[in-house]
Parts: structure tokens; C-alpha cells; sequence
């Protein structure tokens, strides 16, 4: 019998965006209800097929089951909120503080949010606050892929223009090879997340547009390792600032149930943290550049919608269940 | 409507005196609410487990999985300690609330 509630069983638990242990338990329990109205339905003289069906009707849209489930399981207690916002709140105090050019603290600080990340990820089952620990796990492959890039093309340039390589040619195999390594690294795991839910891609990634401008910018102002201590360190607090603010969103989409708010939550920072970005930097940068950052950072945070390849079925299957709906689809597609 | 919207208002209060009588899995707390209240409440299905998994998550019941007789595995909801308190609390409450409303709505005749 528990067949014939296959599909729409199916979709409510992927539309849960939970752990795959949680989805499995909640969809066991929705289908014992299923079979048990079924049941009582056959009992009073109604055959198996309009059983199922009112069953599965009663039982209601399969979005409001799935909505109402993800928004109990989906928020975080308060420890979960303390958790994951202490890595901004480090990333604030190194910038409050003027520390982030003491490239050994900073190592250390990359080296114990990856240990902590990696030891919560490797059991197979994170907890709601590693997100934000994953997304600066993640900044160091992103980013020094991203640079990776630019020296690559740099060299690439310079080779085509002038007929020599601006540094060694075993570091040009290096960066050939590390560029490919470094994406298949941050695309493996994003791939992971992905599959629980799209949005806590976007709450990893947070962090990024912000980081990579940053990024970029120093090396603009001439190279990354060179000494920024001085010339840079008047705008800490508009950093320390903006990691303040990833704090927060942090906390409040942890607290926040409805998936909508929690979109508008991000899509509000990153516009708010572009712009502050933009506002601090030591060049004007104008507004069509700054509109332009903003909707570019947006777009990079909300892409992962797009990636999330079973929204769409997903999508269709469980507004056939909304009350009203072609309920018999559930009899005719249950293999 | 108004009756639905009254329920919805106090869908965990119900639903922590039900399982104080006894342990009940989904069905068995729709079928309970609908013998106990003669029909007049409907719970709406697709709900009542939100509400169930919110008061686990919040360790007023504690769900476990137990297998019948015939071999079907069903979810048995438990009150918890906290959650007696805090059924206790609430009828007090609820006690106060009604009689004040009884008091302006429904006069008894000097």
C-alpha cells in the first residue's frame, strides 16, 4: 500500500532540505499516517484507490507539511547561534583590533576554523552552525584560486607578449595544476551542501564577495604580500563592521524559520555589506560600479537556486497535492 | 474559520493534554481530538505533526519509535516532566482566561 503514497511521501522529504536521517525518519512517520487513514477509509466500504486518494488529500498540501516540518527542524537553539557566529565575530576582532596583517595570526586563526570544520564535517552529519565555519574554510582554496588565476594569466600574458615567463616554469605547472585541484575541492563540498538545501550554500558563501574584493583590492594596490599594515589598517573599522553585520544575519537565519525571510535576509546584507565595501575603500569607485558590484554579489549568493536540479519536479509534484489538485498523478507514477 | 483559528491558537496546549492520559502516535491524537471533542474540532492533518515535532524539539514530548502487535511501526508520542509543568502552568492560565471571558461574554443574571 505504501506504494501507492510513494510520490508524494517522496516529495514532502526532499522538499524538507534536513539531514537525509531526519528526512527518512519524518517520511516513515507521514506514510504510517497515510497507510492508517487508507486503512480506516477501506474499512468503511471505500476501495483501495479512493482511499489513497482521500488519504492523501486529508492529509493536505504537501508544501504546508513540508514548510511547517523544515521551519521546526531548520532553526537553530541558542547555541547553535553562539557557535556559528563566532567566526565572524574573530574575523571582527582581528580587523577591530588591526591584527589582520600579522599573517601568523591570521594563519592560525585559518588553521583552527578549518580543524573545527573538519571535525565536525567528517562524522558526515554537521551541525546548523558549521556553515559559517565551512565558508572560511572554504575562502582559503576560493581565494587563492582566484589569484592562482590572475598570476596565471599574468604569466600568460607576459609569455605571449614578450617570449618569457615572469617567473619559473615549474611554478607555472603548479599553478595549472593547483587551479583545477582548488575548484574541484570548494565544488565537491559546495556539491554536498547543495544537496541538503541550496540556501545554506548561499549562507556558506556569505562570506565571499566580500572577502574576494578585499582580496583583489590589496593585490591591486600591489601585491598581497607586501606590507598593507599601514595603509590599509584606516578602514578596519568598516571591516570589523561588516563581519559584525555576517554575524547577525548569521544568527537571525538560524533563529528565522520561513525560507522567504531568510532570502531577504541575505539578499539585504550583501547589498548593505557591498555597499560599505565600496564606501571604504580608498578610490571612488562610483555608482554604476557599486550597483553593479551589488547585483553581481547577489546574483553569485542566490545562484545556487539554480543549481538545485530537483526544485522544479519537485515543485510540480507537490502542488498536484494541494487540496483540490489531480490527486490520482500519486496512482499512475509509483514505480 | 473563527473555530479553526481558535484551535490553531491552541493546537500544543490540546495536544499536551492528550498525551498526558497516555502515549499516542499522529493518527490516534487526529482520532482522540475528533472522539473527544464529537467532531467539533478537525485537526488538520498535514499540521498536527509540525506542532508534535515543535513541542519534541522544544522537550515537552518525546517521540519514540514502537512497533504493534501486527508489525506496523508508528511514532508514540510521551509527555516529558517539562511538559506536565508546562501543561500545568497553561491550564492555570487557561482557567484564568476563560472565567474573565465568561465574566464579560457570557453575564450570569443578578
Amino acid at each position: 500500500m505504501a506504494a501507492n503514497f510513494g510520490n508524494y511521501i517522496h516529495a514532502v522529504a526532499r522538499q524538507l532540505h534536513l539531514e537525509p536521517a531526519q528526512e527518512r525518519e519524518i517520511a516513515l512517520e507521514l506514510e504510517a499516517h497515510l497507510e492508517d487513514k487508507a486503512a480506516e477509509l477501506q474499512a468503511q466500504g471505500l476501495d483501495q484507490e479512493m482511499a489513497l486518494d482521500l488519504a492523501v488529500r486529508e492529509m493536505g498540501s504537501g508544501v504546508t507539511v513540508a514548510k511547517g516540518m523544515h521551519e521546526v527542524h531548520s532553526t537553530g537553539v541558542w547555541r547553535d547561534v553562539l557557535l556559528a557566529t563566532a567566526p565572524h565575530f574573530l574575523l571582527a576582532a582581528l580587523f577591530a583590533l588591526h591584527l589582520w596583517s600579522h599573517y601568523f595570526l591570521v594563519a592560525l586563526l585559518a588553521i583552527g576554523i578549518t580543524m573545527v570544520t573538519w571535525k565536525n564535517w567528517r562524522a558526515g552529519n554537521p551541525s546548523k552552525w558549521s556553515y559559517s565555519w565551512l565558508g572560511y574554510t572554504l575562502a582559503a582554496p576560493t581565494l587563492s584560486w582566484l589569484l592562482a588565476l590572475i598570476t596565471l594569466a599574468y604569466g600568460a600574458w607576459t609569455l605571449v607578449t614578450t617570449g618569457d615567463l615572469p617567473f619559473s616554469f615549474a611554478l607555472f605547472l603548479l599553478l595549472i595544476g593547483y587551479i583545477p585541484f582548488s575548484m574541484w575541492v570548494v565544488c565537491s563540498v559546495m556539491a554536498k551542501v547543495i544537496r541538503r538545501d541550496w540556501l545554506l550554500v548561499s549562507l556558506t558563501a556569505l562570506p565571499f564577495p566580500f572577502l574576494t574584493s578585499w582580496v583583489l583590492f590589496l593585490n591591486w594596490q600591489g601585491g598581497l604580500w607586501t606590507n598593507h599594515g599601514e595603509r590599509m589598517q584606516d578602514s578596519d573599522t568598516a571591516r570589523a563592521l561588516i563581519f559584525l553585520a555576517l554575524a547577525l544575519v548569521t544568527a537571525a537565519f538560524l533563529r528565522v524559520g520561513p525560507r522567504l525571510v531568510r532570502i531577504g535576509l541575505l539578499t539585504l546584507t550583501t547589498v548593505i555589506m557591498v555597499a560599505i565595501t565600496a564606501a571604504s575603500l580608498p578610490v571612488d569607485l562610483g555608482m554604476l560600479a557599486v550597483l553593479l558590484m551589488i547585483a553581481a554579489s547577489v546574483a553569485f549568493l542566490l545562484s545556487p537556486a539554480v543549481l538545485d536540479p530537483q526544485r522544479q519536479g519537485r515543485k510540480n509534484l507537490l502542488e498536484q497535492s494541494e487540496p483540490g489538485g489531480v490527486v490520482t498523478h500519486w496512482f499512475t507514477n509509483t514505480t | 474559520m473563527y473555530k479553526q483559528e481558535q484551535l490553531k491558537g491552541n493546537t500544543e496546549t490540546l495536544l499536551l493534554a492528550l498525551l498526558e492520559s497516555e502515549p499516542m502516535y499522529g493518527y490516534q491524537i487526529v482520532k482522540e481530538v475528533d472522539k473527544r471533542s464529537s467532531g467539533y474540532f478537525a485537526f488538520k492533518e498535514g499540521t498536527l505533526y509540525p506542532a508534535l515535532h515543535r513541542l519534541e524539539r522544544d522537550k515537552l514530548v518525546d517521540g519514540t519509535w514502537q512497533e504493534t502487535p501486527s508489525g506496523t511501526r508508528r511514532r508514540y508520542y510521551h509527555i516529558t516532566a517539562k511538559g506536565t509543568q508546562t501543561l500545568a502552568d497553561r491550564l492555570k492560565e487557561w482557567e484564568k482566561f476563560s472565567e474573565a471571558m465568561n465574566s464579560i461574554m457570557l453575564p450570569e443574571p443578578e
